[in-house]
């Protein structure tokens, strides 16, 4: 890639980044329209794009922005107010952005008419005088832009006059005028302030230290003040850090202290000799109040965040370049176990060292290059925000999400897989789960529904919850519907999980109405194939009247994962260790075998076990001594019961071919140190399965005995 | 030299009693047989997985699917891997061959269709047919031989 279209690539990818703070602003703006915060979110980002766009030379875009951003620089002041018409605008227009960023890549033109159309529409929204003045020409913005970089910390003291009240002036004002040219940092003084019964209410006691980054000139801050410069006891003072400081990691509170003139050396230096903190000393000896030593804290703490944050910059990284570095931490990880596995014929030579040692770095170098790719779970959640809004408004909802556990970390092809299967969930309950308002109210439940969705760690794996507050789920008509599909029979007792559990069948659909959003019959069939092609598992709750919860329990990650390796007939199997709780010997005195069902005794409790060897039909006999894992998955605990085991090892996960997608109980396969493949359990599934095999013979018998 | 004919690549290999022929370009290499990983409950002419440096491949018993009479006890000695493709996706497919014979040209107008009789394997998957010497190629589509086996055992 030459070095044009690399900054091309960066462009598009910081204004994929800004296009999504609009979406996310716009959403906030929708929740809270009087946040001002938000409209200088959606300014800035908008602005951004404009600036980098005309720069990169994408005109069309810059020409564009130009029109989005006048509107928002309106809104912003304030003469165009916040109106769902707008937020909807501001929505196309950011699509039409994106249209145009993916029109570039992909070579395919962009109807200029949509771009005309949503430009016309913005103009209609803005002040008549207003309307005619902005002639489309978006100047290049190379010099905001470099001003942007040339950010100043600035120390501003302000005392003003007491009096400043009775000449008309709010210094609540100056601060908000502060605050619009830059970032604020605010420490008040109230050592001035007397008791109640001597306050005189019109009176100014209040002082204000201010730590502001911006990058207007010490010209414009001293502006701010020009009209109560009266009286009033004013300081500004640029903070850049000084070259020679920067070896000092963290500057002294004695020095900020004495910089603004707070103290002098002697008291500092006195208090160095007592070997207490600076801060508790000068305050103990009434030299300065304690609100000083707040403010000039608060200075040490922003300044050392500003030089950690310059010092150590995250830098982009093309998702790209970390899956092939992914591949081949895989291939080292294998490689490695192929020659610890050589290295063992000739243990106790010049060769062990060095490999344990590889081991050891493997190992590490798997961690690290696994960490790379952990993501915020908020960053996959986020964006069902606007599918939320869309459909909810669609369906003539009312539905707000609620994100819960978002800086979860989770590895990112797992987050990308999630994508569909959670896409599913959220319109199943905005869609079935969900009633109209009106309805809702009749209920006695508010009238906008709630959608939670929730991540957590536990041990080795994270849990999703997606959770509304709707109907829950009509577990008579998911069983008329089960009966009249010849799911079940019709005098079958079931669970309410086993009920819950009907809705995974392919082909059931409990939707009476085919609509556009929930799909025809295909939907939670899918979303279950698609959690458990991820490792993951899948269960329900629900409380009638109340409300569904669907639990996702995912595995860290897909790449490489640690694995238990057992043998059955001198066939290699691999257990996810994440779910195994525990290993032992199992005899055959040990197990109660009843006609249908292996159980077995595990600390004073009674689980079913799967013989892997029957379930997978493979011959022979397993001899006197077997042995069983106990794993835990879902709400199932269960041994699995194998001739050997062997030990951890760390399994790079191989998808399996289309072809053998179907194997039974498989989930994937993996190479192992002495180039032979072995085969990854897939739990969940494997309970599934002998749970349908073991009906199936029941019912043969049945038909036998009838 | 005749404009219009081309010449195309082909690796043959015996399968039983017959010749089969792949399109070179559907040929990625042709390993020595190796140890193919069971897939336990998976039909018969799908015998499992193998490591093709550090890759997982799966192979289709190539015998089974085209109902070759394949000799019981001839072990099979070769692998060749293909490069195939499915619904527009790459896949490699690994086939155990008795022998791998030659790579040879053919004329694309030499190769006829099927004959109808005189052959017991399923039409379907044959692209075409040609005579080598006294030879009788079957030349067979990696593609359709995938398509067949995923629709009649991986879809419901």
């Amino acid at each position: 890639m030459d070095q044009k279209s690399q900054y091309i690539e960066t462009f598009r990818l910081e204004a994929y980044e800004n296009l999504k703070k609009i979406e996310d602003a716009l959403l906030d703006m929708e929740e809270t329209p009087d946040d001002q915060e938000c409209i200088h979110r959606l300014f800035r980002a908008m602005h951004t794009i404009k600036g980098s766009a005309a720069m990169f030379g994408f005109d069309d875009i810059a020409g564009f922005a130009h029109h989005a951003e006048t509107l928002m620089d309106k809104v912003r002041e304030g003469v165009v107010p916040v109106t769902g018409e707008l937020v909807d605008l501001i929505f196309l227009a950011k699509d039409q952005i994106k249209a145009m960023l993916d029109a570039d890549q992909t070579g395919c033109g962009v109807d200029p008419d949509a771009s005309d159309k949503i430009v016309a529409k913005l103009h209609r929204l803005l002040p008549q005088s207003d309307a005619g003045a902005t002639v489309p020409s978006p100047e290049v913005n190379s010099d905001t832009l470099a001003n942007e970089d040339k950010e100043t910390v600035f120390h501003i003291r302000f005392r003003p006059n007491p009096d400043m009240m009775s000449a008309g002036m709010d210094p609540v004002r100056i601060l908000d005028e502060l605050r619009d040219l830059g970032q604020c940092e605010l420490t008040v003084y109230t050592g001035a302030v007397p008791p109640l019964e001597s306050l005189q209410p019109e009176k100014i006691l209040f002082s204000w230290d201010i730590i502001m980054t911006t990058d207007a000139s010490i010209d414009t801050l001293k502006d701010v003040f020009i009209f109560v410069e009266d009286g009033s006891d004013i300081s500004i003072q640029s903070l850049e850090v000084e070259s020679n400081r920067e070896d000092i990691f963290r500057p002294r509170l004695g020095e900020i202290l004495f910089d603004r003139g707070d103290v002098n050396v002697d008291s500092v230096n006195k208090t160095g000799k007592m070997q207490r903190r600076v801060g508790e000393i000068l305050v103990e000896s009434g030299e300065i109040s304690s609100d000083d030593v707040e403010s000039a804290l608060k200075e040490q703490i922003f300044l050392e965040k500003r030089k950690t944050g310059t010092g150590t910059e995250s830098m982009r990284i093309s998702s790209d370049k970390l899956d092939k570095l992914i591949n081949l931490v895989g291939e080292i990880v294998v490689t490695q176990a192929h020659m610890s596995h050589l290295a063992e014929d000739h243990e106790g030579t010049v060769f062990s060292a060095p490999v344990r040692q590889m081991e050891r770095l493997t190992g590490d170098l798997r961690k690290f290059a696994l960490d790379m790719r952990m993501l915020p779970a908020g960053t996959l959640f986020n964006t069902f925000r606007r599918l939320v809004r869309d459909l909810s408004s669609e369906l003539g909802k009312e539905v707000r999400l609620v994100v819960e556990g978002g800086q979860t970390e989770l590895d990112k092809t797992v987050l990308e897989k999630l994508h569909e299967p959670l896409v599913h969930l959220i319109r199943n309950s905005i869609d079935h789960g969900m009633l109209p308002p009106e309805e809702r109210e009749q209920h006695g439940k508010p009238r906008k529904g709630t959608i939670r969705l929730t991540a957590v760690h536990r041990s080795a794996r994270v849990n999703i919850t997606v959770a509304d507050d709707g109907m829950g789920i009509d577990m008579a008509s998911v069983r008329a519907k089960a009966v009249e599909k010849g799911l079940i029979s019709k005098d079958d007792d079931l669970s309410e999980t086993e009920i819950c559990d009907l809705l995974f069948i392919p082909g059931f659909s409990t939707v009476r109405q085919v609509s556009g959003v929930s799909g025809r019959g295909v939907g939670m069939d899918v979303v279950k194939q698609g959690i458990n092609a991820l490792g993951g598992t899948i269960g329900i709750d629900s409380i009638p009247g109340q409300g569904a919860t669907f639990r996702l329990s995912l595995p860290l990650t897909l790449a490489i994962i640690e694995g238990l390796h057992v043998k059955v007939d001198g066939r290699d199997f691999v257990i996810p260790v994440s779910q195994v709780e525990t290993c032992g010997e199992l005899k055959r005195s040990m197990h109660i075998k009843s006609d249908t069902q292996h159980t077995i005794r595990l600390k004073s409790e009674l689980i079913p076990f799967i013989r892997l060897r029957e379930f997978f039909g493979i011959q022979g006999d397993a001899g006197p001594v077997e042995h069983i894992a106990a794993v835990q998955t879902g709400h199932y605990r269960i041994g699995i019961v194998v001739d050997e085991i062997l030990g951890n090892i760390q399994a790079v996960i191989k998808p399996l071919d289309p072809l053998y997608r179907r194997a039974e109980g498989i989930s994937g396969a993996t190479v192992m140190g002495n180039g032979t493949v072995a085969l990854i359990i897939d739990l969940p599934e494997l309970i599934r399965c002998v749970k349908r095999d073991k009906s199936k013979t029941v019912d043969k018998r049945v038909a036998m005995k009838g | 030299m005749n404009e219009l004919s081309e010449t195309k690549e082909f690796l043959t290999f015996s399968l039983g009693d017959e010749t089969i022929a792949l399109e070179a370009t559907q040929v990625r290499e042709v390993l020595k047989f190796t140890h193919i990983t069971a897939v336990p409950r998976m039909p018969e002419y799908l015998p499992g997985l193998i490591n093709v440096r550090g890759n997982v491949i799966a192979v289709v018993d190539l015998g089974l699917v085209l109902n070759i009479n394949t000799v019981e006890d001839q072990k099979k000695n070769w692998l060749v891997i293909t490069d195939g493709c499915l619904k527009d996706e790459a896949m490699q497919v690994g086939i155990p061959a008795d022998a791998v014979r030659d790579v040879i040209r053919l004329d694309t107008e030499d190769i006829g269709p099927p004959p109808e009789i005189g052959i017991n394997i399923d039409t379907e998957f044959i692209q075409g047919a040609a005579k080598q010497d006294d030879a009788f190629l079957i030349i067979i589509n990696v593609d359709k031989v995938i398509a067949a086996v995923y629709a009649d055992f991986c879809q419901e």
